[in-house]
């Protein structure tokens, strides 16, 4: 499957606790989470206004995925970031929406405005390329009904993932981010305060 | 998963994260010794100060390690891990190349001027606190465990004046790399005069304000 960039999930950390009854060591500890996320570039998409209608609508034709907006991403490790503190606020109960995958692209966003960060980081009617973030299988293999599936609704053509940032657009991604008052404007800084952004986001 | 180094606020981790292969883990452990809602509480505000205050830094242009995740739940923060070695080691190694040394000292200065103008006060500034990053050899400020923000002129010439404590009692000949130190800082640092103002009455009376009258 050369056309799909993976996303790992890590499982979160789990300090040793001396006086926890369990004798389960951190290592054994279960994930409940996928593994990790198959990233889908599809571009030249026609038909975005029909996906976002499907994707409201929670048709059950769609297979579990979400559907992310290239211009703001500007690397795979930011995607990693948004799974990764999505699914702990999943397992803390800390959700602000209603499912894991909504919750993903809330944690994207820096804003704390649920309809706004859907808005900016999701499908809009006239998007033309479009991430699907799919997760993996239990056993953290490709779903191939899943793609397949997503290939036959998507109209578009199915490309390598691997050039993230050549889809960004730094422009808007500053702006959403605010990131037009910091000092180093280089692309790894970018990243890291992106993160940090998302890490961080909602806490005070 | 390795244990790097523990204090009696946090240990400290070595793991991976998924796309980076390594990252630091910082955990606020508990304190059986304080009450526990109490504990809970203190970890908590003091996991999200210090990711928020590593944010910042990063931001008005200084080397500091990326935050990666913070759980305030249990006390984590995710964060780079930075290849390179403290600015004690170097310090210690290069005691007898004057040159390198002076470079360094600059750097130190340039990057807390920036540090300051963003009202960020480290709090812990120490030569163990700082790092040399491998190969671009850029100035790592690490460990802002003890960091807020504060506009006070008073604050900062703390930081300053606790900077000068913990280099004279670590390296031999401080007042040469300090000097290097303070001179690119208070060429960089907005309101040089009053933090230098305030710098020496601290020196006079120590860390602490006197609370008396």
């Amino acid at each position: 499957m050369e056309n799909i960039t993976q996303i790992p999930v890590p499982s979160l950390f789990n300090p040793y606790d001396p006086n926890a009854a369990s004798t389960e060591t951190p290592a054994e500890a279960k994930n409940g989470h996928p593994s990790v996320f198959y990233a889908l570039l599809f571009q030249n998409v026609s038909n975005a206004k029909e996906l976002k209608a499907k994707v409201i609508a929670g048709d059950p034709e769609l297979p579990q995925c979400v559907m992310v907006n290239p211009a703001l991403v500007l690397s795979s490790f930011q995607l990693q970031t948004a799974c990764s503190r999505a699914y702990m606020n999943q397992a803390q109960n800390n959700m602000k929406t209603k499912t894991i995958l909504s919750e993903i692209l809330f944690s994207l966003s820096p804003s704390l405005n649920i309809a706004e960060s859907m808005k900016l980081f999701g499908l809009s009617d006239n998007s033309n390329s479009i991430f699907v973030l799919v997760p993996s299988a239990d056993d953290a293999s490709v779903d191939e009904t899943t793609i397949n599936k997503l290939k036959n609704l998507v109209q578009g053509d199915l490309s390598p993932a691997h050039s993230f940032s050549d889809l960004t657009d730094l422009k808007l991604l500053k702006k959403v981010y605010k990131l037009n008052d910091a000092v180093d404007q280089s692309n790894t800084v970018l990243e890291d305060l992106i993160v940090g952004g998302i890490a961080t986001k909602g806490f005070l | 998963m390795t244990l790097l180094s523990q204090g009696a606020e946090a240990r400290v981790f070595k793991t991976s994260f998924g796309l980076k292969e390594v990252c630091i883990v910082k955990e606020r452990f508990r304190k059986t010794y304080r009450h526990p809602v109490l504990d809970e509480k203190l970890s908590k505000r003091r996991t999200i100060l210090e990711a928020r205050c590593l944010v910042r830094a990063k931001k008005c242009g200084i080397d500091a390690p990326a935050v990666y995740l913070v759980d305030p739940v249990k006390s984590l923060i995710y964060m780079e891990f930075v290849e390179g070695e403290t600015m004690k080691a170097f310090f210690n190694r290069e005691l007898n190349d004057h040159a390198k040394r002076n470079e360094i000292s600059t750097k130190i200065g340039t990057s807390l001027a920036k540090l300051h103008n963003a009202d960020v006060v480290h709090g812990d500034l120490t030569t163990s606190n700082m790092m040399l990053r491998a190969g671009t050899e850029s100035v790592v400020f690490i460990d802002f465990g003890l960091s807020f923000v504060s506009n006070l002129t008073e604050d900062k010439a703390v930081d300053l004046y606790v900077l000068e404590r913990a280099l004279a009692s670590t390296h031999p000949q401080s007042h040469v790399l300090l000097d290097a130190i303070l001179a690119s800082y208070f060429k960089d640092v907005k309101d040089s005069k009053q933090v230098l103002k305030k710098l020496e009455d601290v020196r006079l009376r120590g860390r602490k304000r006197d609370q008396t009258g």
